[in-house]
């Protein structure tokens, strides 16, 4: 793998972290709402 | 408050002031002065422009929402990740590719001088509008704790401000942003332990969800496609990601934090921590707002957080009204409190159907306080008492619960946020104003150091533009959405400019140049004639003008250049 691949390849993955995240913080919110007392 | 809170208040504010000052010494020349001599790390850049973000408003407003409405305000920020991103991969590479001092820079050398001229003067005007509003914003704390007049607060929190930020500059600004991010959040958390352990003896996370549940509050996301509704998940992540993408990639006091990295990796790096941390902080913010809900389900509220509502009351018929209205709502919150307690620890067995009779009442009991609390500010015949009140709740649970000390380093933090947005706001307009009107249009050809002048000055002359402004904005309902309405007529537009720059290469000057006013004014005819929200409006501003931008290039600006060529 040369070394534009591999920045280009570490950048991808922080960027899918912050997609994966969104999703888990939106879970999350979306089971507090669920509860209604 | 104590003298011990004014001593944690004056030794916070006055230190990171002199730390300000201290840091900034070396800003000599114009570079340090305007981006830190591209020398800071990303952890620099990431808390910076959280503070910038972060205002006194986040911080009063923000948990009063959270009392008032519940979670459902956190949707605003859902777009913010995504932005994130696009700016990670479009608008970073491309600014320090450029070295550019502004973002409206960058569009003089892609299009022509007068979008950039447009989009730096809608800048300096729609940023000196949200900035008065963040120094109004804290000025309400000083005149209720002092009883002082709000001016004179608002000119001590301008005096502070401006002796940072126009001895030091940018780099002033961003340690000290540093230093009032830690700040900030070591407060935010010691605020919700100290909450939680106000609660009645038996009362834990189990009850506190039960009630503020029962409520309401905790309705964080709302699936409903709804355009005409303010914050559900779809109006969050589409048109939230279109306001927090114009905001962090063309507003230049967030621009012109993140291009003090030292390289596009620190500076990458730095807004992917603010797209990772950012919807956590504001979790914290409103959680904190849900839990002081809690706390006035045990203790009573007063009929109007607000302390002028009563105390301006003229002594007769209103005062009489005004005393009835407060009985009446004390014993409407008895009465919940004992419905309350039977709903949360019941006797016996739980009974489904009397818990849900309970929730009814504790229900129907809180929507009647509300109605009384809501007649009582109408009874306030001084016009300028009528603002929000849930603008006030923060605080006033902030001094009348709180231990001594705590609520000093919370109004601290209350202040510091302030100082942390108005400092990145008068710093970017002293940079817009110096490189893309001064240096562009008046003094091409000058010295370094009268640049480097003329930016203290400029700086000056916003800082004083803004407090003048801030003496007479304090008349919008709610301080929050103020300011982020104002945004969104403007943002969007804005946005379609920089994104026909990134995107569309063929598209030249006059098309976007005309598209932007043109888009503008289909913003202004969208939020008066189509019933949507007001986060969607950034929608139609950047698609309006990516559109008419590429209609006008392919249709009069083409026709107009082919004719030019057959004249020649």
């Amino acid at each position: 793998m040369n070394k534009r691949g591999l920045v280009w390849n570490s950048w991808t993955l922080a960027y899918a972290l912050v997609v994966l995240m969104l999703f888990l913080e939106i879970l999350f919110l979306n089971y507090i709402s669920s509860l209604n007392g | 408050m104590s003298i011990l809170d004014w001593l944690v208040l004056s030794i916070t504010l006055l230190g990171i002031s002199a730390y300000g000052v201290y840091r900034g010494r070396k800003a000599q020349s114009l570079d340090g002065f305007l981006r830190a001599d591209q020398s800071l790390p990303w952890y620099h850049v990431g808390l910076s422009v959280m503070a910038t973000q972060a205002s006194a408003i986040t911080f009063l407003a923000g948990p009063g929402y959270g009392y008032a409405h519940g979670l459902g305000f956190i949707q605003f920020y859902l777009g913010l990740p995504l932005a994130v991103l696009v700016l990670c991969i479009s608008f970073v590479p491309n600014f320090y590719r450029l070295n550019v001092y502004t973002a409206y820079e960058y569009l003089e050398g892609r299009f022509d001088a007068k979008t950039r001229l447009l989009t730096s003067l809608l800048f300096l005007v729609l940023r000196a509008l949200s900035t008065s509003i963040s120094v109004y914003a804290p000025s309400l704390i000083l005149s209720a704790l002092l009883h002082i007049p709000t001016y004179s607060s608002t000119l001590l929190v301008g005096v502070l401000v401006l002796s940072y930020t126009l001895t030091g500059g940018s780099k002033a600004v961003s340690y000290t942003q540093v230093l009032q991010m830690l700040i900030i959040f070591t407060g935010l958390f010691t605020a919700i332990y100290t909450t939680f352990r106000l609660l009645p003896e038996g009362v834990h996370l189990a009850q506190v969800v039960k009630i503020t549940g029962a409520m309401g509050h905790l309705k964080a996301i709302d699936f409903k496609w709804d355009l005409a509704e303010r914050y559900n998940i779809w109006s969050g992540l589409i048109g939230g990601f279109f306001l927090q993408l114009s905001y962090f990639g063309t507003d230049q006091s967030q621009v012109g934090r993140y291009i003090t990295g030292s390289s596009t990796r620190e500076s990458k790096l730095g807004l992917i921590m603010n797209g990772i941390v950012k919807i956590p902080m504001q979790f914290l913010i409103l959680s904190t707002g849900v839990l002081v809900f809690a706390f006035y389900q045990f203790t009573p509220p007063p009929l109007s957080f607000n302390p002028l509502i009563k105390s301006g009351m003229p002594a007769g018929n209103l005062s009489t009204r005004y005393a009835a209205l407060e009985k009446e709502h004390r014993e409407a919150f008895d009465h919940k409190k004992v419905t309350l307690n039977a709903y949360l620890f019941p006797p016996t067995q739980t009974n489904l159907k009397e818990e849900m009779i309970n929730r009814r009442i504790i229900q129907r009991d809180y929507s009647h306080m509300l109605n009384l609390e809501k007649k009582a500010i109408a009874l306030n015949p001084v016009k300028d008492n009528k603002s929000d009140d849930s603008n006030y709740v923060f605080l006033g649970f902030i001094l009348g619960y709180l231990p001594h000390g705590l609520i000093g380093a919370l109004i601290a933090i209350i202040f510091l946020s302030s100082m942390g947005a108005v400092s990145s706001a008068l710093n970017s307009m002293a940079s817009t104003t110096l490189v893309d009107i001064y240096r562009r249009w008046i003094g091409k050809d000058e010295k370094d150091s009268l640049y480097l002048l003329l930016s203290k000055g400029f700086t000056l002359f916003w800082g004083l533009i803004c407090i003048a402004l801030a003496l007479i904005i304090g008349r919008f309902d709610n301080l929050i959405e103020a300011v982020n309405i104002i945004g969104s007529f403007v943002y969007g537009p804005i946005l379609g400019v920089f994104l026909v720059a990134f995107y569309l290469k063929w598209v030249r000057g006059n098309s976007v140049f005309y598209a932007g006013i043109l888009g503008e004014i289909m913003v202004l005819l969208s939020s008066k004639f189509l019933p949507v929200a007001y986060l969607w409006l950034n929608v139609v501003g950047s698609i309006s003008v990516v559109l008419i931008a590429i209609i006008l290039e392919s249709t009069i600006f083409k026709q107009k250049i082919q004719s030019t060529l057959k004249t020649k």
